[in-house]
């Protein structure tokens, strides 16, 4: 795994613990703000479109924040028609979603873009 | 140059890249890490430092004149022709310094990507949050609208499909009112006043994709995105779905035109497949977040895979299967009621010209000259881009793509009038691409580097914007509200039990950011529209509003007008009775009674009839 995809897995890694860190202990801040707006409109969608190996930076910003729109509306949207709205869990699940795609590479022995 | 940048190119009909411009040798290596920073990142002699860092002195100081020339404004004092009319000449020097500096930067054989992109993302900044400085409160009702809509969903956790057409279209409100709760925010009212700047910003990433897919040629990409936010006067990028709708509509046009339309880099099955994924998924969001924008979508991908060879054949039906299948399964609280009245304006293109343009062109004379800069604006937009289309023709190049998709949204016109608004949205749709054909038009000028050419580029782009500050900013005395309409809103709230019949004496007011079905909403233009007509009994106006008062929630209704109305009513004209002369009339009568007053809003209520109980 090349260092800019590492740092990327940290990043995202880090994000989705900071979000649900800052969820949990319910601080009141800008920061808590920032934090969220960068995990719920960045990183799920960043997770799963570094896993594509794009090599053009605007691509990926693009997609990974249109991605991430998508699933917070497919998820929180999915919550809301079954009646079960928690934005809680809500975060739970892109919390998950994008951990799970951030270490994929690292469970890979060689990625299937580049051989 | 990378194999698949070269087959790009060779494919593109442009065989030695940038055809007339070598690039310079550091950026040429993009093998090296190096050559992705500015260069000056990696020099170690001072003068090289100064000298590459020279470009970036115009836009730094630009900023720096701008940002403090705004501490003086005052925006009590804005007029008829909006926020240039209190706008310093401090604050608009730095405009046409940024554009004339991109020009010669742009003239110059050695032109730096990310030197024409800073100064692109200075005219960002400049342009799109000069608002949220200057006006106290933010902008546009809508926007505090969405709000109200967001907070209903966050606090209820459902969605009654009864109440209006958005809660049938909830993808945008279902993600502010995730994001509001999520970060401990009591509303999304603290995103509104940012929202141009970031959805500006956020339309970077896939205007870029989108203009690269079109180009190799570096001048012609920044010069897109350059006029792209030069002209975009629409303002649909406020707090709303359909800014949200647009950014992944862009995102989806630009993976079609890079990776589904030819030429097309080599790309191995499995990440094609993924990438369509994207596509399906981003329109999926689209479909359930925003009545038009699907199908300027549908139009859109339609017109790729018709007239320049998209692969992605089968996206214009799944496109018109999430379509349909939203629209039969999850509007119908919605299209029970409206259907008919939706289809019938289906085809009328008159009723669409005339309540696009027609309606529009009309109020303060102030008011003509910004719908005159929109229309000159846009007819300039679109005759450079015919301009470019000839020389892209001319020169063998391919077209087809772009050409495509901007004429794919015209044919909305004929589907909708959408309140008067569909020509807007027109514009906006075709935007991209009209300033990828500008764009390569007016790159043609200055192929070979001269002083008199970069300056004549200049000159189109200082007109461009001149008319930009006009048509965007141009209805900004009744669009922007004073800290007065608000607080008289906040006290209307205040003062109302829930239930309460709420009635504005007409357009617009900073109202429905909280119980947004707590209350009734109305406007008097739509109870008591126009004057009585000739040969009836002339009936008092305060009398017909007690009437109306008396027949909707007796002792529960309220009447708010507000400075942001009379400007609203003085700008464009009002199809009802003006909010000044209700104001006056109400004040003078003694059938009402002032509940609420500061000098921007007044609040009235009827007073009880003599001898009535309670």
């Amino acid at each position: 795994m090349s260092a800019v995809r590492a740092r990327w897995t940290g990043i995202l890694v880090a994000s989705a613990v900071l979000a649900g860190a800052l969820e949990v202990a319910g601080l009141h801040s800008p920061l808590r703000l920032a934090v969220i707006l960068w995990f719920v409109l960045v990183c799920p969608g960043m997770a799963f479109v570094r896993l594509l190996d794009l090599d053009d930076a605007a691509a990926e910003i693009a997609l990974a924040v249109a991605l991430s729109i998508a699933l917070a509306m497919a998820v929180g949207g999915a919550a809301l028609y079954s009646g079960l709205w928690a934005p809680g869990a809500t975060l739970a699940i892109l919390i998950a979603i994008t951990i799970a795609a951030a270490v994929a590479p690292i469970a890979r022995a060689r990625p299937w873009r580049r051989p | 140059m990378t194999p698949t940048t070269e087959t790009r190119q060779a494919r593109r009909g442009d065989p030695q890249g940038i055809t007339d411009l070598p690039m310079p040798a550091v950026e040429a290596r993009t093998d090296e890490p190096r050559a992705r920073l500015p260069p000056f990142l990696g020099r170690v002699a001072l003068g090289e430092t100064a000298r590459a860092a020279a470009p970036l002195i115009v836009p730094a100081a630009a900023l720096l004149v701008w940002a403090l020339s705004l501490r003086r404004i005052n925006p009590d004092a804005i007029g008829a022709t909006g926020l240039v009319s209190v706008l310093p000449a401090t604050a608009l020097v730095p405009l046409v310094a940024v554009s004339v500096s991109f020009c010669v930067n742009l003239g110059r054989r050695r032109a730096a990507g990310w030197v024409l992109g800073l100064h692109v993302l200075a005219l960002v900044v400049m342009l799109y949050s000069v608002t949220a400085i200057v006006e106290p409160e933010p902008a546009f009702e809508p926007a505090y609208r969405h709000v109200g809509i967001a907070d209903h969903i966050a606090s209820t956790g459902g969605l009654d499909t009864t109440i209006d057409a958005y809660f049938n279209w909830p993808g945008f409100f279902v993600v502010v009112a995730l994001i509001t709760r999520l970060a401990g925010l009591h509303d999304a009212l603290p995103l509104v006043r940012w929202a141009p700047l970031a959805f500006n910003l956020l339309y970077l990433a896939p205007l870029l994709l989108i203009v690269r897919s079109l180009t190799t040629d570096r001048r012609v990409v920044w010069l897109a995105l350059f006029l792209f936010y030069a002209t975009n006067w629409t303002a649909q990028d406020y707090f709303s779905p359909q800014a949200t709708a647009y950014l992944l509509l862009l995102v989806v046009f630009g993976i079609l035109l890079r990776w589904f339309t030819p030429p097309v880099a080599p790309v191995p099955p499995a990440p094609r497949a993924a990438l369509l994924a994207v596509a399906i998924v981003a329109s999926a969001a689209i479909v359930a977040m925003h009545q038009l924008t699907p199908f300027a979508l549908l139009a859109g991908v339609l017109a790729l895979v018709l007239f320049a060879g998209c692969t992605a054949r089968l996206v214009p039906a799944l496109v018109t299967a999430l379509i349909a299948g939203w629209v039969a399964f999850m509007t119908i609280g919605f299209m029970s009621g409206n259907l008919h009245s939706l289809l019938s304006a289906v085809g009328d293109l008159g009723g669409t010209l005339s309540s696009n343009v027609a309606a529009r062109i009309g109020g303060d004379p102030g008011h003509r000259l910004v719908v005159d800069a929109r229309l000159a604006l846009t007819a300039a937009v679109w005759g450079l881009a015919a301009l470019g289309w000839w020389r892209l023709r001319r020169d063998g190049r391919p077209v087809r793509a772009a050409t495509a998709l901007f004429l794919a949204p015209f044919p909305l016109l004929a589907l909708q009038p959408y309140g008067g608004e569909i020509l807007i949205r027109v514009a906006l749709f075709a935007l991209p691409f009209a300033a990828y054909l500008a764009a390569a038009g007016l790159v043609g000028l200055i192929r070979t580097p001269s002083v008199f050419r970069s300056l004549s580029t200049s000159v189109v782009i200082v007109a461009l914007l001149a008319a930009f500050v006009f048509a965007r900013y141009g209805n900004d005395r009744m669009d922007a509200f004073s800290p007065g309409d608000v607080v008289g809103v906040r006290a209307l709230y205040r003062i109302a039990p829930p239930g309460s019949e709420l009635i504005a004496a007409s357009e617009p007011l900073p109202w429905q950011y909280r119980d947004y079905a707590g209350y009734t909403y109305q406007r008097l233009t739509t109870l008591l529209p126009g004057p009585p007509p000739r040969g009836r009994p002339h009936r008092p106006l305060t009398y017909r509003i007690r009437d109306v008062l008396a027949s909707t929630v007796p002792g529960r209704a309220y009447v708010i007008v507000t400075r942001s109305q009379i400007a609203g009513d003085d700008l464009v004209g009002t199809s009802g009775t003006p909010s000044r002369l209700v104001m006056q009339r109400l004040d003078a009568s003694r059938l009402f009674r002032v509940a609420y007053a500061n000098p921007d809003a007044r609040i009235y209520v009827l007073r009880p009839a003599p001898g009535a109980r309670g």
